[in-house]
């Protein structure tokens, strides 16, 4: 994408308001992804100026990381969920996570997304400039998103959270992948499927990942068949369970 | 618009597009190690040390960079020049084409990692794309510069 004039305001109140100005301002976080769309806006806002949108915060039961804070900063906190740690390790390479950032990985949507299985197994809020906080899995199902700004991230603490995907080679999207948490109960989150991270219901009466499984959709791509990715979906939900009792 | 930017030890004022990537910034200026390869955050071979970080100067704004101290291989020529010498060592060096972005990679893992062994080094270097190498002999070459036992 191509911006005629890109601002970096000190504030997200001059950001905000160069967002819903009256030239076309688009957010810019990493600007990895955007950088890879063919057009051209008049107004480009960076928000990498703002200090508070960098910070990592632990507080008594979460952790509140900001916006524009990059995969590579969670990769190497140890306190986080390991979830999110492992769910961000093999996201381009080194040199990539330095510049992606949480935000524009949470407001892309991306079906393939790594780290947005692991924050919605973790029953992730988002804060935003405008918008009132939302619950992850209310913002990925939302049909079209307003002009705004996220700010931050609230991700819980886990008593156990753990995340694994298939790769057909190490830095490659995801063919398919899962997350599973447990906070103030237990979650299941697949993505890649390859469509949009989703939340398993009633997990409480299916016993085995078959059963888990049975009422979500695979889809067929050129990276596998939706066949392919239910058996892979079922063995990687297996290691994952098993893991999860060996913790406790 | 004018930047001014702290590129390999010495300050630099450059005419920028606004929305222009360090990469291209670079190679106008004749910095020519800094290489393209596939210009959609891809491969890794562009890349270059940013206050110490690996990033990719291809999806990295150059305003961004006013501030922040750039190296290329240009910058720290005696350390490129021993990295070289391991990699041509294990018979690493064949196109060249993606060895100044190894380089950097390898400078600034050696800065990052705090006790290197064979697994942190694949993982470090994974999206460092090389066609020719096979990534065998870098590894090795690597866990020598490194004196990874
Ligand atoms: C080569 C490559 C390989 C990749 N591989 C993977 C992978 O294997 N797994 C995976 O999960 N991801 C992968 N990704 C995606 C990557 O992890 C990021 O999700 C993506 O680059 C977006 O992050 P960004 O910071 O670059 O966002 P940007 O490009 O800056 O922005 C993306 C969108 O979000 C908006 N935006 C950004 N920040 C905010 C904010 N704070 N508030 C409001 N709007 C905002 C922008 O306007 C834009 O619409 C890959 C990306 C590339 C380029
Ligand atoms: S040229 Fe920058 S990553 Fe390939």
């Amino acid at each position: 994408m191509n911006f005629k004039k890109i601002v970096r305001p000190l504030s997200l109140d001059e950001a905000y308001h160069d967002v819903i100005g009256q030239e076309k301002g688009i957010v810019i976080g990493g600007g990895v992804f955007l950088r890879l769309q063919k057009r051209s806006a008049d107004l480009g806002i960076d928000l990498s100026c703002i200090e508070s949108l960098r910070m990592i915060q632990e507080r008594e039961n979460d952790f509140v990381i900001g916006s524009m804070v990059t995969l590579r900063e969670l990769e190497k906190n140890i306190q986080l969920p390991r979830s999110v740690c492992q769910s961000v390790r093999q996201i381009g390479g080194v040199s990539l996570r330095n510049l992606v950032t949480i935000g524009g990985s949470i407001w892309g949507r991306y079906p393939f997304s790594d780290i947005i299985t692991a924050l919605l197994s973790l029953n992730s809020k988002l804060q935003f400039f405008n918008s009132e906080d939302m619950a992850l899995s209310d913002f990925l199902a939302k049909d079209k998103l307003e002009k705004d700004i996220l700010i931050s991230i609230t991700i819980p603490k886990a008593e156990y959270s753990a995340f694994r995907a298939y790769k057909l080679n190490y830095t490659d999207f995801s063919m398919v992948n899962l997350s599973v948490s447990s906070t103030d109960e237990i979650r299941i989150a697949v993505g890649a499927r390859p469509g949009r991270a989703l939340l398993l219901q009633d997990i409480s009466n299916a016993h085995t990942a078959e059963e888990l499984l049975a009422d979500v959709e695979f889809g067929t791509d050129l990276r596998g068949s939706g066949i392919y990715r239910r058996k892979m979906a079922e063995v990687m939900l297996s290691d994952l369970l098993e893991e999860g009792l060996l913790w406790k | 618009m004018e930047i001014t930017l702290n590129i390999n030890h010495s300050m630099h004022h450059v005419l920028i597009r606004p929305d222009e990537f360090l990469l291209d910034t670079l190679r106008n200026m004749g910095i020519k190690s800094v290489k393209k390869g596939c210009d959609t955050s891809s491969c890794g071979i562009c890349a270059v040390s940013v206050d110490n970080k690996l990033v990719r100067s291809c999806a990295y704004y150059s305003i961004r960079a006013e501030g922040k101290e750039i190296l290329t291989v240009e910058g720290i020529r005696e350390e490129a020049s021993l990295i070289a010498e391991f990699l041509t060592g294990e018979g690493v060096e064949q196109c060249g084409y993606c060895s100044p972005g190894l380089v950097m990679a390898i400078y600034t893992m050696k800065h990052e990692l705090d006790e290197p062994d064979i697994e942190s080094i694949k993982h470090y270097l994974a999206g460092n794309l090389c066609r020719c190498s096979g990534y065998e002999g870098q590894h090795r070459a690597i866990m020598k510069y490194l004196e990874v036992k």
